[in-house]
């Protein structure tokens, strides 16, 4: 009799367990345990000392310290380092915001041939990898003086990311009724600030979106950030070059990789939605 | 319609001219920055389709763009199921999944060198695995590319997850309820319902997955240089090589060309496949 009430009670348990997804919950953890695998050994390590490392490099360190993080800190050149990327994705995004919102504007309301002639030159430049252009932009670069220089880095991500803002931005301008700007254009709305007044505050989810996607791309980029400034350095470019001269010392590297993602990090829980949402969204429609 | 005006300045100044110079470049015997540069019509060309290097490259990308589109889906995939089912936590394991996407290529390049290597050494020692059974991760030719491979999958697939999953909550409910009345399987409705209607997703990322990987260097330049024995060459990383370090402008525009060509390619067979597909 108490067995069959135990067995009941199991049953009945399981099928709780079920509806709460606690197997499914497990296993899922564990995955998750198997993925950020080289992410948790990476930090365990940058708090171990070089030796330690070479002993093992899967022990929990012995005295954990900051020692590594002071030394990355320090000869990375972290702080200016990071300054640079801010003000790169920083200036890059707001320039390319600017001016892709007039284009994208200007190009839904334009109607004429030519309005939908630099559509499709600006949609072209989709299937052009950046390495088929990056011998004869880096020449151009050198002519315009633009290389060494964060503005003159900023100056060419606002061309090369602007194809899929004006894109995204002409979509949405094309949803918006039109009646609303001719309404106030007949109570006097002059064309700027009818841009500025009605237009603009209605683009912001979308300009939000955008300037978050391509800021995560540009923090991130390394190849043209690397080929136009070389010497003032951004994140990526300060990581190789602390890889290059402290090789094989992997605590610090370690302790290098923590100290560039918290950035990032701090950046995803902030606009996580927005991140989500965006790449959600911008591929779904294709 | 001045509006246009700044955006299209910059896009021609930093795009279209350095496009069109590419396309000039590479009939040229331009040489690093020496002015004199002469027209030599398809030569360059001609030599890269014929140089074993440069055809290593192309057949060694491929390999890795097959690898990387093919896994990275199915990790993809299998994770937005997961989180698409009843899991609790569901926002905090996206975003374990996704996080190392946010993280700079080169830097978690460097990461996997050290799991490949030290970290790797540590479990053989704890494991006493034997000699003969140990993987020389990125010391072989065949390892390499699969190496520099799983890297990409795990730094990419929690995107393409997210664009999964964004697609399964995109099928409406009903569909799924309608089957389940009709007493369906929880297998029979993932195989005949949630794939079909996924069909133009997974077509979707596999377009992008393609021509990212096509375009893979971030990862092989950090990890191995294109090494072991030019191993893990790809396309990109070639034309960087003879662009930069062997300083054969010309040659390296005609192999930059040929990339773009090649990128154009694929990009009208998948659209044809996809439009194919959706006649049905």
């Amino acid at each position: 009799m108490m067995q069959k009430v135990n067995a009941l009670d199991w049953r009945e348990r399981r099928m709780v367990w079920h509806r709460r997804g606690v197997g499914i919950t497990i296993i899922t953890a564990i995955i998750a345990l198997i993925f950020f695998f080289p992410v948790l050994i990476a930090i365990i390590n940058s708090f171990k000392t070089k030796g330690e490392i070479i002993a093992s490099a899967i022990t929990m360190p012995k005295s954990p310290s900051l020692d590594n993080y002071r030394i990355v800190i320090e000869a990375a050149d972290f702080p200016k380092a990071f300054l640079n990327s801010c003000l790169v994705t920083g200036g890059g995004i707001v320039l390319n915001i600017m001016v892709s919102t007039l284009a994208g504007y200007a190009l839904a309301r334009w109607k004429s041939v030519w309005a939908d002639i630099l559509t499709l030159v600006f949609l072209s430049s989709m299937f052009v990898p950046f390495h088929t252009i990056m011998i004869a932009l880096l020449q151009t670069a050198k002519g315009l003086h633009l290389t060494g220089k964060i503005y003159g880095l900023i100056l060419i991500y606002c061309g090369l990311q602007c194809p899929i803002p004006i894109f995204l931005i002409k979509g949405f301008v094309s949803s918006v009724p039109k009646e609303l700007e001719e309404a106030a254009m007949i109570d006097g709305c002059g064309t700027l600030r009818m841009f500025f007044s009605i237009t603009l505050p209605m683009l912001k989810p979308i300009l939000a979106t955008v300037a978050i996607l391509n800021a995560l791309w540009i923090w991130n980029d390394f190849l043209l950030p690397y080929l136009i400034l070389a010497k003032p350095i951004t994140i990526p470019l300060s990581q190789m070059y602390f890889f290059g001269q402290y090789n094989q010392q992997w605590n610090l590297i370690m302790a290098g990789f923590v100290v560039s993602t918290i950035p990032i990090v701090i950046f995803f829980l902030l606009m996580q939605k927005h991140i989500i949402n965006g790449i959600a969204s911008g591929a779904v429609k294709g | 319609m001045i509006f246009v005006l700044p955006a299209l300045a910059f896009f021609i100044a930093f795009f279209i001219y350095p496009f069109f110079r590419s396309v000039w470049l590479s009939l040229t015997d331009a040489y690093g920055y020496n002015p004199e540069i002469h027209f030599i019509g398809l030569n360059n060309y001609k030599e890269a389709l014929t140089n074993p290097n440069f055809k290593s490259s192309l057949w060694i990308t491929v390999k890795y763009t097959a690898f990387v589109t093919v896994f990275a889906n199915l990790v993809a995939i299998g994770l937005a199921f997961l989180l698409d089912g009843n899991v609790r936590l569901k926002k905090f394991f996206r975003a374990i999944f996704f996080l190392p996407n946010l993280m700079s290529l080169i830097i978690v390049s460097y990461v996997w060198v050290f799991l490949y290597g030290g970290v790797y050494q540590s479990f053989v020692s704890v494991l006493k695995i034997p000699d003969a059974l140990q993987i020389s991760w990125l010391g072989n030719e065949t390892m390499a590319l699969i190496s520099i491979g799983i890297t990409a999958v795990w730094q990419c697939a929690g995107y393409y997850m997210l664009i999964y999953i964004a697609g399964l909550q995109n099928i409406p409910h009903e569909l799924i309820e309608a089957a389940q009345i009709d007493g369906a399987s929880p297998w029979d409705i993932v195989q005949k319902i949630k794939f079909p209607m996924l069909a133009p997703v997974i077509f979707m990322n596999g377009l992008l997955l393609v021509t990212a990987s096509f375009k893979a260097f971030d990862i092989p330049m950090a990890m191995t240089s294109g090494g072991p024995a030019g191993a893990t060459t790809t396309i990109a990383l070639q034309i960087y090589n003879t662009g930069f370090r062997a300083n054969r402008t010309g040659y390296a525009t005609a192999q930059s060309i040929i990339l773009f060509v090649i990128i154009c390619a694929i990009t009208a067979v998948i659209y044809f496949l996809q439009n194919k597909g959706g006649d049905k």
